[in-house]
């Protein structure tokens, strides 16, 4: 996409009104800016995009709640059984059947009936009971960041009353609670997607770099062997690639195995995009460098490398990261990948793998809003990065 | 030109047999094998007799032999035509898979024609009325559309259809329908069934071309010889879709080639086997699942076929179109 | 001036024409009080530099000001001759009252005001070849005759039927030809990226030529090109009027291109028009400063070595923050404070009935 139109004088020369979205007359400030450091200015205009902010925010909330406090935000624990088999969700209320106003928010009970048609058992919401919410209750026991013992969570039901249950989201098959589950999820779902990216960056960019510094052999046969890699369908490589888990592993090593794999899958459009930005570099400043100091160490200029195309691979990097998140949804959906007892959005996923599900515990669904809106805010946030770092590049 | 072709055609059919090979081993490398389930399965029923049943399938399938002389085994069949059995269905891969692959190219076809009929017109409208309304709320639901999986918004419509609408949506066919022959009623169930498929995958599907179709005729418009056709009298219409849209539109058709024929069985394979449609695409994923070698290596073989003749197309389809580009 | 029309054969006539560009920073007055005439048959140059407002003009008359311009005051008239009912009338239509994409203009556009363009490299569709080009435009405006012997010997009835493949491919070869194209037989299926830029640019006015335009607007046509095509093309635009007895809009930023082609010369400067004369006039006895210190800018061979080339002094200004008063008044060897900085001068007569200016030295205040 051109800057700059180069003959048609649709706008006299001397006003540039192209952008849109007010660059125009925020030029001066640029100016001004310019004298600050290359990332403060990326920062500047970052900040510009109201979108960008949104999805930066959702990102940060998603991994400070999810990844590192989970324990606290949840009222349940995340493996919590409990006798309330797929209950049905008990919605937080302020106003009761006979239209009082509490301040304090409440959830009716649930009482356990039969399905005659179905035979089962059935956990229907029962308005003679009420349970109140209070905040910063305790309640289960757990180590805050796997070392702090606490036993505080963000909001629950009366400690004194045994009686008393809040699944805001209801229950799984095994009673447990689908609101603390979907913030457990979070933990390994974003955790995995952050760890296999950098895993993915270092061998990508890495092989890239080196494709494009070199040339030669050893581009070709980079280059081809991703090609080659590229014709095999996405999904189905990793379906297969994931069945080759052995059940019986450790889930830690799991863990381990499906973040190389998700690597192994995407270091190829990684290694060809940081391959272009290196040519188009080598282009540039290598050969004025080489000429200017006569020969140079080739550390030195991986160091000048490495920097320049920095920024472009942090951004592609970002904007990878959903792709993974999504690829282990999609993996423990069919119910490879991570497996219970682990707790991913996957694993969630894969309850509601058939129509039978959707049609009698459709509340079961409701991991895929959390899953899209942080999609929605990585997506937002790349966006806004790569805007922010080349302004130019749409 | 025919040189060009003989060569693409030569690459093409060493990155098969690579691919064939590639995907037996992997089809192979989780431990046990698909006996192995089945010998659990038999077990559960009391099936006192399994162990010697699952043996002799064992030798049946060549499933007691090492990798290469069953691989050599398959691939030297599969040129012949014969694709192997499968375990599950225990029925010759070829019938299993032709069975489908009516409805296969029909759901295909149907969604994806929906895609563009939807995403062609959006997108230059989009760029004919930049900043409009309508040109910002498409792009807004174009990046939504783009973030989002397939499958999760299968699930989310499924559950629409479902819960709210209560509609009975798994297969194609209703039961009345299902083994009767053709008629316009049963073409009219067909479609009645075809909706959701086709819903879910234009929407992601078509998010994409909207915003390539968008910024490629942006691009175009920008261009002297738009303004050079209005010049000469032409009406708006026809310096938009006959000049701009006909170079815009290229790009698009690489996409076509290179996603979308893989895409007839690739795409909605998810979809397609939360439904439980008649086509490939579960069949393909059941196989994986439960280590059906000879069914999803041939599935698989396809599919990388079917990427290698559309980025094929596509490229012959450009050069066709565009005079400027030719085939080296 | 516009008595004057019907005795003097005026095709075009823009007054005081004003056309703005809403941007985020303001409102950018890209042509701000243009007016002049063209006659059929004649030459007209527009001259000045870039960004004055003579590309916004031409396009204005086609009617085609691109967004966010708007044309905000003044009238393009054009005296269209149209036969009706066998007689022969002149209507006159203001472009600016037209509706942009409808009939009227859309038959203007190429059937009877053609354009060429600046860049011959991208102004033909790259899928379409030559004759496809001229096919086109062809099928668009040219309506071949039918003689008809009506019930009396010697009346004839003309009605028209639309031209057919085989002789637009005539047309287009035979119109290759005369733009000097070798080999038009096969030229005329050649893609534009086949072409060299001077080829593209004699296409483009065999394309605009095809449909036997009253006037062509000619947009920096050979600012892209080579000095040796340039003249080429030139000579080839000139004879062509010859022959086919066409008034040519000639625009650009080179005085020695316009003191070949033009037989009268419009000056333009940040969108206005600042002096209009014959061209043997606008060179001799130039009035407005502004143009005195263009022709003073061209740098002659056999001066003294020494000499520094002459410039003009200051630089265009912010379109955003224009001078008061006179526009060009910052940068005027002949400044008259508390004049020229004050008043903003009017268009004015100069010398003889076609020689006009606009500036304060000419001006009773």
């Amino acid at each position: 996409m051109s800057a700059k139109k180069s003959s048609s004088p649709s706008i006299p020369e001397g006003s540039e009104a192209s952008a849109p979205s007010g660059q125009a007359s925020e030029q001066e400030q640029e100016q001004k800016q310019l004298s600050q450091s290359y990332w403060a200015l990326v920062w500047w205009r970052f900040k510009r995009s109201k979108a960008a902010i949104a999805g930066a925010v959702i990102v940060v909330l998603s991994y400070f709640m999810g990844a590192l406090f989970a324990e606290f935000f949840s009222p349940y624990l995340v493996n919590q059984q409990s006798e309330y088999v797929e209950a049905r969700p008990q919605w937080p209320h302020f106003i009761d059947e006979e239209g009082n106003f509490h301040l304090r928010p409440f959830v009716y009970g649930l009482e356990e009936t039969i399905d005659e048609e179905l035979f089962k058992r059935t956990f229907e919401i029962d308005k003679t009971k009420q349970y109140p919410l209070y905040f910063f209750v305790r309640a289960a026991p757990y180590k805050l960041l796997g070392v702090i013992p606490m036993d505080i969570h963000l909001f629950g039901t009366d400690p004194n009353d045994p009686e008393a249950h809040a699944y805001i989201f209801g229950t799984d098959g095994l009673g447990r609670d689908v609101l603390s589950r979907i913030i457990y999820g979070a933990r390994l779902s974003l955790v995995l997607g952050l760890a296999g990216q950098a895993l993915t960056l270092i061998f990508g960019a890495t092989l890239g770099a080196i494709s494009g510094y070199y040339g030669g052999g050893v581009d070709m046969l980079i280059m081809r062997t991703t090609e080659f890699l590229n014709a095999f369908p996405r999904e189905p490589i990793l379906m297969a690639l994931a069945a080759i888990i052995p059940d019986s592993w450790n889930p830690m090593w799991i863990y381990f195995g499906l973040t190389i794999l998700l690597a192994f899958v995407y270091w190829g459009g990684l290694a060809r995009q940081v391959r272009g930005l290196v040519l188009s570099i080598r282009e540039r400043e290598f050969v004025l460098a080489a000429q200017s100091f006569g020969a140079s160490d080739r550390r030195l200029l991986f160091r000048h490398l490495i920097p320049n195309t920095m920024s472009h691979i942090i951004v592609i990097a970002t904007t990878m990261v959903p792709a993974m998140i999504q690829s282990e949804t999609f993996l423990g959906f069919l119910g490879l990948g991570l497996r219970p007892p682990l707790t991913s959005w996957g694993i969630l996923m894969n309850e509601v793998s058939n129509v039978r599900a959707i049609r009698f515990h459709p509340w079961l669904l409701l991991p895929v809003p959390f899953i899209l809106i942080s999609l929605l805010g990585f997506n937002l946030m790349g966006d806004g990065l790569r805007d922010a770092i080349d302004p130019y590049s749409r | 030109m025919i040189t060009y072709l003989i060569r693409r055609l030569g690459y093409a059919l060493i990155m098969l047999v690579i691919t064939s090979f590639v995907s037996f081993l992997i089809i192979d490398l989780p431990p046990g094998d698909y006996m192995d389930q089945k010998l659990a399965e038999l077990a559960e029923r009391g099936d006192r007799s399994a162990e010697q049943r699952i043996e002799e399938y064992r030798a049946k399938y060549g499933l007691d032999k090492p990798l290469l002389p069953r691989y050599w085994m398959w691939a030297s069949n599969f040129v012949k035509g014969d694709f192997g059995e499968s375990f599950q269905f225990e029925r010759p891969v070829k019938d299993v898979l032709g069975e489908r692959l009516q409805m296969t190219i029909v759901v295909a076809l149907f969604a994806t024609g929906v895609m563009w009929l939807v995403a062609i017109p959006a997108g230059v409208y989009s760029a004919v009325n930049q900043y409009s309304l309508g040109d910002q709320v498409m792009t807004t639901v174009a990046f939504i559309g783009m973030g989002m999986p397939n499958f999760l918004l299968a699930l989310i419509i499924l559950f629409f259809a479902v819960v709210v609408l209560d509609a009975d949506i798994t297969g194609l066919f209703s039961r009345e329908f299902r083994d009767a022959p053709w008629s316009l009623a049963k073409a009219w169930d067909l479609l009645k069934h075809l909706w959701i498929p086709a819903l879910i995958s234009s929407i992601t599907g078509s998010a994409s071309l909207i915003r390539i179709m968008r910024a490629n005729l942006l691009d175009t418009l920008g261009q002297p010889f738009v303004e050079a056709a209005r010049a000469r009298g032409l009406k708006n219409r026809t310096v938009i879709w006959k000049h701009a849209v006909r170079i815009a539109i290229n790009p698009l058709v690489v996409i076509f080639g290179s996603e979308h024929i893989p895409g007839i069985i690739n795409r909605n394979m998810l979809l397609a086997f939360i439904l439980n449609l008649p086509t490939i695409g579960p069949v393909f994923i059941q196989a994986l699942l439960v280590q059906d070698s000879y069914m999803a290596g041939t599935c698989l073989v396809f599919l990388v076929m079917l990427t290698l003749i559309g980025n094929l197309l596509a490229d012959i389809a450009l050069a066709w179109l565009d005079p400027r580009i030719r085939l080296e | 001036m516009s008595e004057m029309s019907e005795t003097n054969n005026v095709l075009v006539e823009v007054n005081d024409l004003r056309v703005q560009f809403d941007v985020r920073d303001g409102i950018v007055k890209a042509v701000d009080g243009a007016t002049f005439s063209v006659r059929r048959g004649q030459t007209l140059g527009v001259i000045g530099e870039s960004g004055c407002g003579k590309s916004v003009t031409a396009r204005a008359i086609l009617g085609m000001v691109p967004r966010p311009g708007q044309v905000v005051g003044g009238s393009i008239l054009y005296h269209r001759r149209i036969k009706s009912n066998g007689t022969e009338m002149t209507d006159i239509v203001n472009i600016n009252d037209l509706n942009p994409d409808g009939e009227t203009i859309r038959q203007i556009r190429g059937g009877e005001i053609a354009m060429i363009f600046q860049e011959p490299m991208s102004s033909l569709t790259p899928v379409y070849t030559a004759g496809t080009h001229i096919f086109e435009a062809v099928n668009l405006h040219r309506l071949m005759p039918i003689h008809k012997v009506g019930a009396q010997m010697t009346e004839t009835i003309q009605a028209h039927r639309e031209v057919t493949k085989e002789e637009a491919r005539d047309i287009a070869i035979d119109m290759l030809h005369r733009v000097g194209i070798p080999k038009p037989e096969q030229r005329v299926d050649s893609y534009p990226h086949q072409l060299s830029g001077g080829q593209r640019q004699r296409v483009m006015i065999a394309i605009a030529l095809s449909c036997h335009p009253n006037m062509l607007i000619a947009d920096e046509p050979t600012t892209a090109l080579d000095v040796s095509i340039e003249a080429q093309i030139l000579d080839i635009m000139r004879e062509l009027q010859e022959t086919v007895d066409m008034a040519i809009m000639f625009i650009t930023h080179d005085l020695g291109v316009i003191a070949e082609m033009a037989e009268e010369i419009v000056v333009m400067y940040m969108g206005k028009v600042v002096e209009k004369a014959n061209a043997v006039e606008i060179f001799y006895e130039s009035k407005h400063p502004y143009t005195r210190a263009l022709l003073k800018s061209i740098p002659t061979i056999g001066k003294k070595r020494r000499k520094r080339l002459a410039s003009i002094e200051g630089m265009v200004p912010d379109p955003f923050d224009l001078p008061s008063g006179c526009v060009f008044h910052p940068r005027c060897p002949e400044f008259m404070p508390g004049k020229c900085d004050q008043i903003v001068p009017s268009w004015t007569q100069v010398e003889g009935e076609e020689h006009w200016a606009r500036c304060l030295l000419y001006e009773e205040v």
